[in-house]
């Protein structure tokens, strides 16, 4: 809201710098974002909180000013405390005016001026409503918005000869429509507040008047309307209308019912002076009662509250200077509520106006007595931290990526409409849709710094996915796991490209490191990954995570020509299981002999089924077994491959003598003979 | 005999001081030790003297011996060692080998650093719901139906009242149903608001909230502690400023000032000349809110209190541009 300097100065005496003063309203929680000058005058640019629609309004911002700065507000005689105004008998105005929908709208007054002459407004009073950030009209307009800004009170003055027959304020029936002074149609549906004559709608009760009763240079007479429709109402009107107006801000968040007729009979003493209109019959109708409440502070609270003393004197002066009524009793104060703070509803409203007034500046500084918590984090916390950490340590970079995402980046992927979360009221489509895998986002970090050049990815994200089963909403943290491109090129090595055995690795040192040691690698078909490439981790018969190559389909639908190896852990399948507890094992005290074996195997021999039988025949005495190279080629048949395994024998009691060694060695390689048909080189 | 041995003691002292190499300590060695050499010789005069003199001679000789045989060795391990460095040269200028350095997104360490100042101040961190029900996002925080003090949270909605949380104040409410004051904890998480994507608003950030409800719960205490964290997190020499404000699930309310990290209070553009920069909401929790929650408003008091993630790291690093933490440029990632 824009507020000019010199119009504040009309209600109270100041000569502060602009600067200070806005910095002292803001301090006090009026909060002025910015301030300029113009010529002559200052404008300030106030940004009012939702609760206070007493401070729409240039005297809301002087009583203000006169609280923080202790100084006399000053306000036009038609609007000061207790003042009343003359009504006239129903009967003596020459139109009626019904409400058929009371809910919508608590009160509706309206007054005939005659004889107005409409001109253009003499220059002082163009100047406010410049400053206030509109365009001057004519002087019966203007001087509603001027006594709009200034009162906070939004009104409305018809073309009393423009109205046809008599005046209801109805429901607006669906499809009805109106052309509004902007001159734009409007369709209005039956939610919609409306006044109108015995004909047409003339206005949109709070938002905008209508153009066929608009107010122009031929208009003689007019009917002022000032009401208090019901602000949900006004605000749902608004918002579908897509319209929001000076009236329509101030009626949404409730205007003072004690100013209806204040600020109506400021307009026509206004319109008499400038415009030569004779005040005519006015009706009042509705609900005329306004906001009250009486409220005990009681000071020992307040202290208690704020961590500071602040006497009952002082707290007097300041709900005085707010315009409460006060009533000092022993240890507490009694105040009544003044009928436009309607914000301030119990003792803890009354506190923070006197905390705000004194000055949370002068609050000290104190530190509450710490609770005492046993326990700082969840364990699924704890568990998070931990792969970061494992992660990172393995030369992993974290990568955080949206959880909204368009629906066509899960198309292939295997992933079921029906378990799928959709807002509905996405901003675009690239947010339609909760992600149900990581995936999408890993591929679109790839893609993005594979395009800026990037030659090594090895990123990870924990995020959680969002499915839907039966209404119920399933939020899952996930770990997500990318390689891409070169896996190290220096100019010492050889440069060398991720594979499957990468994320593998990945994938067994973390689980190595969480304390789950008996998992295994199973083929598996996912649809996402290439079907050669694709492996399940099991743990206790269960599947716990899933990785692979990416399938090439895919990866085209993120433009990524690289080969991607991508790996989800669902972790919440093994918080349970997980130990992060290390226990120290006795290092071996006497030597180990190592024989390394180098068999020629069937291609659908696999690697686990020879080393498990190794294993298995070595028992205690095996403590370890490498494989150590893997060649296919001219010296083996096509259908063979030649692996070779460095095998550590050791006991935990004593000295391996060599001829014990070879027999297990013999052993072994004939039960790889007779198991799996191998040969050895 | 005895000026013999000295003059082979300085002799050998002087070629010995001047062999530079295998070869010339080899001759050294026939010269002395050999089978022919000066010791050799000396031995074999041995039996001209007289039986007086033989021992005491034949005892220097053959510590000379040894002495001679010790030196040497010595010198040969020395040009070992010096011929070995002239032989492996490297040249040390060429670039390191490095390992591939892992990195914690930007965010997540603004966010741990967040944590654990708090937890050093006794906050506990707890979690809560994305897709929240209506009630935990408006309702229970004394955020009415309809009502303008909604417009600061739109809100992504799912279905029916189940929406995107568009705060972390819905924790608040979801610890404060489950447990019995005191509470004293902190609350991180993503949150989303329907917000178009510009350098300064994404529609998906993170925030992190805080809460302590206790008996005598004061809101010195809320700016004693917020003061505190605030010169941990960017300084002890910054200010904090508590501005009255409002939000509907506190009361009194406060928007927490810092005095600004780059101008040091002076003005510049990232403070837009104010000196200050905004960076937390605060507030006594509302008797409302505990109402809502069952809690006793005339036995419990609390804070509360809530900030921006990316707000913080954005200040924290120099970042102006919200949209690099989600693009995961590793260029980017590589920096913290």
């Amino acid at each position: 809201m824009k507020v000019s300097y010199n119009w504040l100065k009309e209600y109270i005496d100041i000569t502060l710098d602009p600067g200070k003063l806005a910095h002292l309203l803001t301090m006090a929680g009026v909060n002025v974002a910015s301030w300029h000058r113009i010529e002559g005058d200052y404008i300030f640019e106030f940004e009012i909180t939702a609760n206070r629609p007493d401070c729409l309004s240039i005297i809301g911002i002087a009583r203000e000013i006169s609280a923080v700065l202790e100084k006399k507000l000053k306000v036009p005689k038609e609007i000061q405390k207790g003042r009343k105004i003359k009504l006239t008998n129903k009967e003596n105005l020459p139109i009626s005016v019904k409400i058929k929908d009371p809910d919508l709208c608590y009160r509706y007054s309206a007054r005939i001026i005659k004889d107005v002459e409409v001109k253009e407004s003499p220059d002082w009073l163009k100047e406010r409503i410049i400053s206030a950030g509109l365009r001057p009209v004519n002087n019966i307009v203007d001087i509603t918005n001027f006594v709009l800004f200034e009162t906070g009170q939004p009104m409305h003055a018809f073309d009393l000869d423009k109205i046809k027959g008599d005046i209801l304020i109805r429901r607006a029936k669906k499809g009805e429509k109106i052309i509004g002074i902007d001159s734009v149609p409007r369709a209005c549906d039956e939610d919609m507040l409306l006044i109108a004559d015995s004909e047409n709608p003339i206005a949109i009760a709070g938002v905008m008047g209508g153009l066929d009763t608009e107010v122009g240079n031929m208009t003689k007479n007019i009917l002022l309307e000032s009401a208090f429709f019901n602000p949900i109402s006004v605000r749902r009107t608004s918002r579908t209308l897509g319209l929001s107006s000076e009236s329509s801000y101030r009626f949404e968040r409730k205007i003072d019912n004690g100013m209806v007729l204040k600020a109506s009979e400021r307009v026509s003493d206004l319109i008499d002076m400038i415009a030569g209109g004779k005040k005519g019959p006015i009706i009042d109708i509705g609900n005329k009662k306004s906001y009250s409440k009486s409220i005990t502070l009681n000071l020992q609270k307040c202290e208690s509250l704020l961590g500071v003393s602040v006497t009952k004197k002082k707290a007097s002066k300041i709900l005085k200077s707010l315009e409460f009524d006060i009533n000092e009793k022993k240890g507490s104060i009694r105040a009544i509520v003044p009928s436009f703070r309607e914000d301030v509803k119990n003792e803890i409203d009354l506190t923070e106006e006197i905390a705000r007034i004194y000055g949370y500046e002068k609050i000290p500084l104190t530190i509450p007595r710490i609770v005492g918590n046993t326990s700082i984090k969840d364990f699924s916390d704890v568990v998070e931290d931990k792969i970061k950490q494992i992660l990172t340590r393995l030369g992993l970079k974290e990568i955080i990526t949206y959880s909204l995402i368009n629906k066509n980046r899960i198309n292939g992927l295997g992933i079921k409409d029906d378990i799928v979360v959709a807002l509905k009221n996405p901003l675009s489509i690239d947010q339609e849709i909760m992600r149900p895998t990581l995936l999408p986002g890993m591929l679109g970090v790839i893609s993005y710094n594979l395009n800026r050049r990037a030659k090594h990815l090895s990123l990870f994200e924990i995020g959680k996915m969002y499915t839907e089963k039966k209404h119920s909403y399933q939020e899952e943290v996930v770990l997500s796991l990318g390689l891409a491109g070169i896996k190290r090129e220096t100019w010492k090595v050889q440069k060398e490209e991720f594979d499957f055995f990468d994320v593998k690795g990945i994938f067994e040192t973390l689980l190595g490191e969480l304390g789950l040691d008996k998992i295994f690698f199973k083929r598996d078909k996912a649809e996402r990954f290439n079907s050669d490439v694709s492996a399940a981790i099991e743990y206790e018969g269960e599947i716990i995570a899933r990785l692979g190559e990416v399938n090439k389909k895919i990866l085209g639908s993120f433009d990524i020509e690289k080969k991607v190896f991508y790996g989800e852990l669902y972790i919440r399948k093994i918080l349970k299981k997980i130990n992060l507890n290390k226990r120290y094992l006795v290092l071996g005290r006497y030597p180990s002999v190592t024989r390394d074996i180098s068999v020629v195997a069937e291609k659908k021999v696999t690697s686990s089924a020879i080393t498990d039988i190794i294993n298995d025949i070595g028992k205690a005495l095996v403590k370890n077994v490498d494989l150590i190279d893997c060649y296919k080629g001219k010296q083996i048949s096509q259908e063979k491959r030649g692996l070779l395994y460095r095998i550590e024998y050791r006991s935990d009691e004593r000295t391996l003598e060599d001829a014990e060694v070879d027999k297990l060695h013999t052993l072994i390689k004939d039960a790889l003979t007779q198991k799996l048909g191998i040969s050895f080189r | 005999m005895e000026e013999k041995i000295k003059e082979i003691k300085t002799s050998f002292q002087e070629e010995l001081k001047n062999a530079n190499d295998g070869n010339s300590l080899e001759s050294i060695r026939i010269k002395y030790l050999g089978r022919k050499g000066l010791i050799s010789e000396l031995m074999g005069k041995l039996p001209t003297l007289s039986a007086d003199k033989k021992p005491q001679a034949g005892r220097e000789l053959n510590i000379l011996k040894t002495q001679i045989q010790k030196e040497l060795e010595k010198k040969k391990s020395e040009l070992k060692d010096i011929s070995l460095d002239k032989k492996d040269t490297i040249d040390i200028t060429m670039p390191g080998v490095l390992p591939e350095e892992g990195k914690l997104h930007p965010i997540t360490k603004t966010c741990n650093e967040i944590n654990d100042i708090f937890i050093s101040l006794g906050f506990r961190i707890a979690e809560g719901p994305e897709i929240e029900k209506e009630f935990y996002n408006f309702e229970a925080l004394n955020i009415p139906l309809e009502h303008p003090s909604r417009d600061a949270f739109d809100t992504f909605y799912i279905k029916g009242d189940t929406l995107l949380r568009s705060h972390t104040s819905t924790v608040q409410i979801r610890i404060m149903e489950k447990t019995q004051p005191p509470i004293q904890a902190i609350m991180p998480g993503k949150v989303y608001r329907p917000d178009a994507v510009d350098a300064s608003h994404s529609f998906m950030f993170h925030q992190v909230e805080g809460l302590l409800v206790d008996k005598g719960v004061r809101f010195s205490d809320l700016k004693g502690v917020l003061d505190l964290f605030t010169k941990r997190m960017f300084g002890e020499r910054t200010k904090t400023r508590f501005r009255p404000s409002f939000f509907p699930f506190t009361e009194p309310s406060a928007e927490v000032d810092i005095s600004c990290i780059i101008c040091k209070g002076k003005g510049c553009r990232v403070c837009s000349h104010t000196g200050w920069l905004e960076i937390l909401g605060a507030g006594m929790v509302n008797p409302k809110v505990f109402e809502a929650v069952g809690y006793s408003p005339s036995k419990y008091t609390g804070f509360a209190f809530g900030m921006g993630v990316e707000r913080i790291a954005m200040l924290k690093y120099g970042i102006d541009d919200i949209r690099l933490f989600f693009e995961n440029d590793i260029r980017f990632l590589k920096q913290f």
